[in-house]
């Protein structure tokens, strides 16, 4: 289904960002200071470890959080201007912003979260589902179809499952018309078959309601299956931005792996160090050299690449 | 004066402090809670001042405060006709201020112990911080609303210091049950004594016993929809 929000084919840019901000992370303090752009119906990415300062500037976007200078536009509207004293309210910026906790209203069903998104009405209610005006009525409807929806629409929150709770808050923030869509880690409390799932339905989702989209992540699956271009920040500066395969790939070769993996248990054996990592919703043990084990421990996120050797499929994964 | 008066005077006393402190409370917890400034601890403080404060202290300033020989109670006497020393009214305000922090407290706790994304969400959807308020944030903090009310109930029922100081014993205007008692007690007319005793005893028993099984049907069925 196609649901058009914001006709037409700009090419120009779309969100223009330039902020300074000092913040805290859990380590240090350390200073923001980015400046990029996001092109219309550009699915554009913040990658970085956590701290990188990724969800403070969607924050700044969406006006929850203020910088200390810089300026905001957004297709040549100027929500945030600290030379001109410009600082629009969030409710004034058009964002659907999808939190990581999804933040649902728990008092209202999974249509009245939709309802209290869409302007100008108010959504809660037993019979305010007779009181919406037509047209309305048949946007919550297509939002509910385009998100599959339809059957949950009664349901309150709490008896959904994180994947279900997710297409609520996406579907809430679509309610609002957004001009930029803004989401902050929204695969994260999701196991990898609901992961994957997701992957698809968000990325078909976004293509069909015409957004434009900043997601913040650290995973790369996230980035290698659905971004057009990514942004790399590093303690607040960007390091590096382009296409995926342009920034992870650049120096890896045929026949060579870069894994993403969690180290689950780091331990010793009598000549080496053992990993116990978490690649791919599988777990492996590999030897570690001294060197390389330095500074590392559990909870962390690495990258296992492999040397040069010549991979054999031995068969197809039963679903 | 009938048997029943001082009991009925309570209740009224109850009801309307209650319903006073519900608007005002969540007023004050609501500003509180949106508070970022360094004085938030003073304000906490303030709020918190009658639950240390002995009745009769408070009793004493509001008694000099609105006493006709004073500016305010002249004020009051000059342009509105009324005086609030002795009076149903002047017990009224007494009792709504005595009773702040039952209503703020609980409140307040619910308030701050929401995700701050709730009133995100609501504030990057188009949403006023008032609308937020009425539709987001209350409806999740139903069981303090109901803890406020039922606590500042029971202990406005309960009140005598500030009744004393303020309201002296009026029958039918300021003879509240707590006070009744004493008088009964005083007239060494016991029986009456025990009956008021034993009514209030009973009343207020059970009020703590719906509201505690108010809060654990809501936090278990809150368990069991997240489970």
């Amino acid at each position: 289904m196609q649901t058009e929000i914001h006709p037409g084919e700009k090419k120009c840019a779309m969100i223009e960002v330039s902020v300074k901000k000092k913040f805290r992370n859990v380590h240090q303090d350390f200073f923001l200071n980015v400046d990029f752009e996001v092109k219309n119906r550009e699915f554009m990415f913040l990658f970085g470890e956590s701290g990188a300062g990724k969800t403070t500037i969607l924050r700044m976007i969406a006006g929850l959080e203020t910088p200390d200078s810089g300026m905001i536009r957004v297709d040549s509207e100027v929500w945030y201007d600290s030379s001109r004293k410009i600082n629009l309210t969030p409710q004034k910026r058009k964002t659907g912003f999808v939190f990581q906790d999804y933040a649902l209203f728990d008092n209202m069903t999974v249509r009245q979260n939709i309802e209290y998104a869409v302007h100008g009405r108010s959504g809660q209610g037993k019979s305010s589902h007779a009181g919406l005006g037509k047209d309305k009525k048949e946007f919550i409807a297509s939002i509910l179809l385009a998100t599959g929806l339809e059957e949950l629409a009664f349901q309150f929150p709490c008896n959904l499952s994180g994947g279900q709770m997710q297409r609520v808050a996406f579907a809430r923030a679509i309610a609002r018309r957004p001009s930029v869509f803004l989401l902050d880690e929204p695969f994260s409390s999701l196991d990898l078959d609901s992961r994957n799932k997701m992957h698809e339905e968000l990325k078909q989702n976004i293509r069909d309601f015409s957004l434009t989209t900043i997601l913040v992540t650290h995973d790369y699956s996230d980035v290698f299956k659905m971004a057009d271009r990514v942004i790399l920040l590093k303690k607040g500066e960007i390091i590096d931005t382009g296409k995926p395969s342009e920034i992870f790939l650049a120096e890896s070769r045929e026949n060579q792996f870069v894994l993403q993996a969690e180290i689950l248990e780091i331990s010793r054996n009598e000549s080496a160090n053992i990993f116990t990592l978490l690649i791919g919703g599988n777990v492996i043990k590999i030897s570690v050299s001294e060197s390389e084990a330095k500074g590392r421990s559990a909870g962390e996120t690495i990258m296992v690449a492999s040397r040069t050797f010549h991979p054999v499929i031995v068969g197809r994964e039963k679903s | 004066m009938s048997f029943w008066e001082p009991l009925f005077l309570s209740i009224k006393l109850a009801i309307l402090t209650t319903c006073i402190l519900f608007i005002l409370g969540i007023l004050i917890s609501w500003g509180l809670a949106s508070l970022k400034s360094g004085c938030k601890p003073f304000w906490e403080v303030i709020i918190n001042l009658p639950l240390m404060l002995p009745p009769t202290v408070l009793g004493f300033y509001l008694l000099i405060i609105f006493s006709p020989e004073n500016t305010v109670g002249k004020f009051l006497q000059y342009y509105f006709q009324s005086r609030l020393v002795f009076t149903f009214e002047g017990l009224l305000f007494a009792s709504v201020l005595f009773n702040i922090p039952f209503m703020v407290n609980p409140l307040l706790a619910g308030l701050t112990n929401l995700p701050s994304t709730l009133k995100e969400a609501s504030s990057t959807l188009g949403k006023s911080g008032f609308v937020t308020l009425i539709r987001v944030l209350l409806p999740a903090i139903r069981p303090s609303l109901a803890s406020g009310c039922i606590m500042t109930f029971a202990h406005t029922m309960g009140e005598f210091g500030v009744v004393m100081m303020i309201g002296g014993n009026i029958p039918g205007e300021t003879r509240v049950a707590s006070i009744a008692i004493y008088n009964e007690v005083e007239a060494m007319n016991y029986t009456n004594a025990h009956y008021y005793s034993a009514i209030m005893l009973t009343f207020i028993l059970l009020v703590l016993l719906v509201l505690q099984f108010a809060n654990r049907n809501t936090s278990r069925g809150k368990k069991m929809r997240h489970d």
